[in-house]
């Protein structure tokens, strides 16, 4: 080894722990700031379930733009530093512009902070063109949401680059991957937030909830499988998520709320939290053990043992299950399935209890396919996890 | 068809009529405003309501309450939409006290949907408490344009954004998962510009579809708008054994509607006694100096979608229809066309087949007349002799809420002894002169009194839609509608002059026309004035 040689891989390794201080302040700021956009978001959801009107300042809406402004600015600190005032180059991040140098995740958080600046003025245009929001999901809001998740995919990826310099460090990763899985969890519940529509109780037994179910979970429990150096890396990240959704299914209601919108028809009194959350945590475990006893050289027959598994573990927990919630046993401080948004009609399938009727053979073909997207999003999953487990920058 | 109708009394319908028209139809309620002004007396304190909603729904709608007398201690408002009543109602919400402004309260309510509603004004003091049911629709009447400025600063954050994520992915791609200290190599760095075009490919696709979004959601938006309802009005001669009334022609107005002739409006309502109110004024007399034309008819419904009425003689023009519509709802409709009238006969005309069908007459409350318009505060002599002034009490700006008050004398300089007319102290119709707006005011203010009656008696339950409604006139000039015990009452035997309620919601030249009844017979004056473009303040 020349005398050059042994020097730069000295600088290198100073810098690596040296900076393994300054990036965990980092870390730390972002999955803060990815927290405060789903507590937010959760809030938000509530608010309009049970206020139903709002203003730019709600607690709500300062909670999303306080993540945004916290993961911008700690990121862009940080790109600031290592460009232009941290001496000597490490050649240890990722750079744009031939310039500007930051870890990848930093960069994700400064461009889903920029997103998230750009949609506050087209919101307000957009309202003041065409009216407050009749449905959520607008233009300026998916770009919006574009930023938020960017946001996510940032703090991920700064906690499995953590997570494998960690690794590269001591041989293996104590704390980091706990961080990565509570990521991955923040990801599971702003899937969960996304596709609320198509998960709704009534939908329980139609194949369209499982469908949807297939598009939305299954990419990021395997990649949890890949990128995760734990155990168990799908169950915690599940559970974490399970946690997440019923602290909000307890915690709501304990605050007092009353719609300031009409027409209200559902008396209101207390905040609306979200549903009992989708048990992900069988589906999960099943998951972790097929990643575990399923040995295959190709990708695409392991894509195939997932996407099944995934399918056949969610229709035999979760079918069932929702006979329960429906029932009048579930209407309880427990599970809280006599929760309403004040603008539900009373005689609405979800307040009768109902499921809304499909065709057997619709919802057999729904599972079917839904079954083959798993399978592709679970490929998708294997690839992404395995990418995210290399990450160092 | 109109365009062989043509004749001394032949009318035909302007070939350039919908692209004449199109700037102001997509504005209604009234044409051209969706503005409320309305006089009433909440409990002790009588009460000034303006609602001025933004033309978008769903909205924040500023309410402003001026209290005319009296100080109170608190103002409230609260919207119920007509179906739902009060029960399906957010609570009732504080007004405050517009600063600079003494006796104004304001609040902006929070309405959701295109819809009627009853806007409950309450005002709580020591003079007594009570409350005002303010009818109110809501609907899309406008666009809004995007600024250059706003729109160069969007493109160019979005700019931003898409160079920033083409060029972080082609980072990630290339330097992402190097081992520290490491620099990418010519494979790598290839392999982020391959990733980075792949992106491009499908961030194109990703923007295109995004733009084929937002054109969705206006063209939704566009279909939500408030649109006229679509009417063919005809004029034919009346066979001579058909006339009366001197009249030797019919105009018949054909609703074309879709959404009518599916059944999809709600029931109407007669409005003081009338399905329709029918007002043909005059347009092409924008010579300040030239006579207007103003006939104030009221057709009868002969079928579901046909009203028809006799037409008095009128002189030869082009002549602006109105024709407005209240339904159960409460909301009132106008619909808006053009007539030309020529001085030959029309050469169709029209067919009585069954001895049942009913001939088109002129009735008592209908009115006609060409005169001069003179200014506000100047003396417009009537026909029947004597003069009408009318005055503003507030300069005219554009927004604020003023009071235009009418003096009638008779030919010896006494003030004339008025009777109501269809209920009330008088009707006033403000056009501007391009017709862009036009409303139908009564001395409450700009809403109908029949509406008012309607959501009450529906928050109430009472299912009875179209049950006879009465308004009574005060020694005050002031009125109130209650449903009737009996038969129709007489007419009072006199009743204050009126004075109308209203804002200029524009800025123009417009015509205020007045019609008050007097001697049984009804006097029309027409006055004309000018609206400055600046907005006084705010609310006043």
């Amino acid at each position: 080894m020349t005398t050059s040689a042994i020097r730069a891989a000295t600088r290198s390794v100073s810098s690596t722990s040296s900076s393994a201080i300054t990036l965990s302040w980092q870390l730390s700021a972002v999955v803060f700031a990815a927290t405060s956009v789903i507590v937010g978001l959760i809030w938000d959801i509530s608010w309009h379930m049970t206020i139903g009107r709002d203003t730019f300042w709600t607690p709500a809406h300062l909670a999303i733009y306080t993540g945004g402004a916290v993961a911008g600015l700690a990121s862009g600190f940080e790109v600031l530093r290592r460009s232009f005032f941290a001496g000597v180059r490490a050649h240890d991040d990722v750079t744009i512009w031939r310039v500007f140098h930051g870890p990848l995740g930093g960069w994700m958080c400064i461009w889903g902070a920029v997103a998230m600046v750009t949609s506050a003025p087209f919101d307000d245009w957009w309202h003041d063109a065409y009216g407050l929001d009749v449905k959520i999901i607008s233009p300026p809001h998916a770009v919006l949401a574009l930023g938020f998740i960017t946001i996510l995919a940032g703090a991920v990826l700064m906690a499995v680059r953590e997570q494998t310099r960690e690794h590269l460090r001591s041989g293996h990763a104590v704390i980091t991957p706990w961080i990565v899985a509570y990521a991955n969890a923040l990801v599971l519940v702003m899937l969960g937030i996304f596709t609320t529509e198509f998960h709704d109780r009534p939908l329980m037994h139609s194949g369209v909830f499982y469908l949807v179910s297939a598009i939305a979970f299954p990419a990021v429990l395997v990649s949890a499988t890949r990128n995760t150096r734990l155990t168990w890396p799908a169950t915690t990240a599940a559970a974490m998520y399970t946690v997440m959704v019923l602290v909000q299914l307890w915690v709501l209601p304990l605050f007092e709320g009353s719609p300031k919108l009409g027409p209200i028809r559902t008396p209101v009194t207390h905040m609306v939290p979200m549903d009992f959350p989708l048990l992900l945590l069988p589906v999960a475990v099943a998951m972790d053990v097929v990643a575990r006893s399923v040995r295959s050289r190709s990708a695409w027959l392991l894509a195939l043992a997932f996407g099944v598994t995934f399918m056949v573990v969610h229709v035999v927990t979760q079918w069932p299950f929702a006979d329960f919630l429906m029932s009048e046993a579930s209407r309880n401080a427990f599970f809280r399935t006599d929760n309403f948004p004040y603008m539900m009609p009373l005689d609405w399938p979800k307040v009768r209890g109902e499921f809304i009727p499909q065709p057997a053979e619709r919802t057999l073909w729904q599972l079917a396919l839904g079954t083959v997207i798993a399978t592709l999003t679970a490929r998708l999953g294997l690839t992404y996890g395995a990418w995210l487990r290399s990450v160092q920058r | 068809m109109m365009f062989a109708a043509l004749g001394r009394w032949g009318v035909r319908r302007l070939a350039s009529v919908s692209a004449l028209l199109l700037g102001w139809v997509t504005l209604t309620a009234h044409v051209g405003t969706n503005q409320v002004v309305l006089e009433g007396r909440a409990g002790g304190y009588p009460i000034r309501v303006f609602i001025d909603p933004p033309g978008v729904v769903p909205a924040q709608v500023p309410i402003m309450v001026r209290v005319l007398d009296g100080a109170p201690t608190r103002v409230t408002v609260r919207a119920a939409q007509w179906n739902v009543g009060t029960r399906g109602a957010p609570p009732a919400e504080d007004a405050t006290p517009v600063p600079g402004d003494p006796g104004v309260w304001s609040h902006s309510l929070w309405i959701m949907t295109a819809s009627s509603y009853a806007v409950y004004v309450r005002v709580e003091g020591a003079a007594g408490s009570g409350e005002v049911v303010v009818p109110l629709q809501t609907s899309a009447t406008r666009m809004l344009g995007m600024k250059q400025g706003m729109g160069f600063m969007l493109a160019g954050l979005g700019g931003l954004l898409v160079a920033g994520l083409l060029t972080i992915i082609g980072a990630a791609k290339r330097e992402a998962t190097l081992p520290s200290g490491e620099r990418p190599s010519d494979t790598q760095v290839r392999g982020g510009r391959r990733v980075m075009l792949v992106t491009a490919a499908l961030l194109t696709v990703v923007l295109l579809g995004g733009w084929r979004w937002w054109d969705v959601e206006e063209r939704a938006y566009r279909r939500r708008m408030l649109r006229p309802i679509a009417a063919n009005p005809e004029v034919r001669a009346l066979p001579a054994g058909a006339r009366a009334d001197g009249a030797t022609a019919m105009l018949s107005i054909a609703i074309t509607d879709s959404l009518w002739r599916t059944n999809r409006y709600p029931q109407l309502l007669p409005d003081h006694g009338k399905l329709m109110h029918l007002f043909l004024v005059d347009a092409t007399q924008n010579a300040t100096s030239a006579p207007a034309t103003i006939a104030h008819l009221h057709p009868l419904r002969i079928h579901a979608d046909t009203f028809v009425t006799a037409l008095p003689t009128l002189p030869a023009g082009r002549y602006v229809l109105f024709g407005d519509l209240l339904f159960q709802s409460g909301a009132t409709r106008t619909i808006v066309d053009t007539l030309e009238l020529s001085t030959t006969a029309p050469r169709a005309e029209a067919r009585f087949t069954a001895s049942g069908d009913s001939l088109p007459l002129l009735n008592a409350d209908d009115a006609w007349r060409t005169s001069a318009a003179v200014a506000l505060d100047a003396n417009a002599p009537l026909a029947g002799g004597g003069t009408m002034r009318l005055v503003a009490d507030g300069p005219l700006a554009v927004g604020r809420d003023l009071r235009l008050t009418v003096a009638v004398r008779d030919a010896d300089g006494r003030e004339s002894m008025l009777e109501p007319y269809m209920g009330m102290a008088g009707h006033a119709m403000v056009m501007r002169v391009d017709a862009g707006v036009f409303v139908h005011l009564h001395p409450m203010g700009t809403a109908s009194m029949t509406a008012q009656a309607q959501l009450a008696r529906a928050e109430r339950g009472d299912t009875a839609s179209v049950a006879p409604l009465e308004a009574t006139v005060g020694d005050d000039g002031r009125h109130t509608m209650h449903e009737m015990a009996g038969p129709p009452a007489m007419p009072a035997a006199a009743v204050a002059a009126p004075a109308f309620p209203f804002a200029f919601p524009a800025a123009g030249d417009y015509f205020v026309f007045v019609q008050v009844r007097r001697r049984g017979v009804i006097e029309t004056a027409a006055f004309r004035t000018t609206v400055k473009a600046a907005r006084a303040d705010a609310v006043r």
